[in-house]
């Protein structure tokens, strides 16, 4: 009966969990960098503690993101005429640009932990021996398609930039993008 | 010695024409000790017939049924706990729980699309940045670029990091 019991709790707040929405790349990371701040804010000043629900909800001024959500996809793909272009966004849900125009390497850095702390989920897209923190675009994958595109770029200006890209992609997609 | 009546007599037993009498008279025939031979092999049912007759209760049946009948029979009174009184109610959970999630499952693996492809994305949560179509192409067109150029880098990075087997040889 106990055992049986456990089985009926298990499920139950198995099912919930199981049908649960995840998170892009891009969320995530825009969650961990303000908790990030929050807690060097808290750690560098301690009157800032007093603060901290104040600046709870205040965005992290050195990021922005931008987002293209699915419904706005769809949007463009009605608007635009130009077939090729049509063709691509069609194999996208929704894009998210997280852009830095300071500290491009430390939220590279974090960017990249973030990525290599969910190794099971993200992987690079090279088969290269390069050193992963010079990996640039990540993906994950579903079975043979790729579902997210994550790219990390630092320019000469100091500007750091994550393209997070989500859809339902495969190879012949990516080598259509990159002939763009 | 002449048998030949007691032989008519059975003949007439089998064909079930014999008087009461008559068979009282075979059952005393098979009830000697010495039976001719060609006759011992009817002598058991004969005896048979006549030891059942005999057979009948023992003085103390009566007493010994009624004892059976007239003690009480004790019927023990079992606690039922709360989890045994919902135990039809953790069936029948666990019933729609297992159909639930084998349903769940059949629609998954049946339906073309791979497992929580796409659909699995909290995108109820976005928040458009722009509000007009051609201000968020321009942006999404730039983005697209600069995910063309990483893609290419790191293509080419790959292409040149593989050994060629014609330079090999």
């Amino acid at each position: 009966m106990k055992r049986m019991m456990s089985w009926i709790c298990a499920l139950v707040i198995a099912l919930p969990l199981w049908s649960q929405k995840e998170q892009d790349f891009a969320a995530r990371y825009m969650q961990e960098m303000k908790a990030l701040t929050i807690a060097s804010n808290a750690n560098s000043d301690s009157s800032a503690r007093v603060m901290l629900n104040r600046k709870k909800n205040k965005p992290n001024e050195d990021l922005e993101l931008i987002t293209i959500s699915p419904r706005m996809v769809q949007e463009m793909t009605e608007k635009i005429k130009n077939n090729k272009s049509a063709d691509i966004l069609s194999h996208i849900k929704s894009i998210r640009i997280v852009k830095a125009n300071r500290s491009a390497n430390k939220y590279r850095t974090e960017a990249l932990e973030l990525l290599k702390k969910n190794k099971h989920r993200y992987q690079p897209y090279t088969t290269s021996n390069d050193p992963t923190d010079e990996i640039q675009v990540w993906m994950r994958k579903r079975g043979k398609k790729i579902v997210e595109l994550i790219t990390l770029n630092r320019d000469k200006d100091g500007l750091f930039q994550v393209v997070n890209v989500t859809g339902e992609m495969d190879d012949e997609f990516i080598k259509t993008i990159a002939k763009m | 010695m002449d048998y030949k009546y007691i032989e008519q007599l059975l003949e007439r037993y089998w064909q079930c024409e014999t008087s009461v009498a008559e068979e009282r008279i075979l059952r005393n025939f098979f009830c000697q000790e010495e039976v001719p031979a060609h006759l011992a092999k009817y002598k058991d049912l004969f005896l048979y017939e006549q030891n059942e007759a005999t057979l009948c209760l023992g003085p103390d049946f009566e007493e010994r049924v009624l004892q059976q009948i007239q003690e009480p029979k004790l019927i023990q009174a079992r606690p039922l706990t709360l989890a045994y009184r919902l135990r039809p109610l953790y069936k029948a959970a666990a019933v729609v729980a297992i159909v639930f999630t084998l349903g769940t499952a059949a629609q998954r693996s049946f339906t073309n699309e791979a497992p929580s492809n796409n659909g699995n994305y909290d995108y109820s949560a976005y928040k458009d940045t722009y509000s007009d179509p051609q201000v968020a192409y321009e942006h999404a067109s730039s983005a697209l670029q600069l995910v063309s150029d990483l893609l290419r880098t790191e293509l080419n990075d790959t292409l040149s990091s593989t050994p060629n087997p014609e330079k090999a040889k």
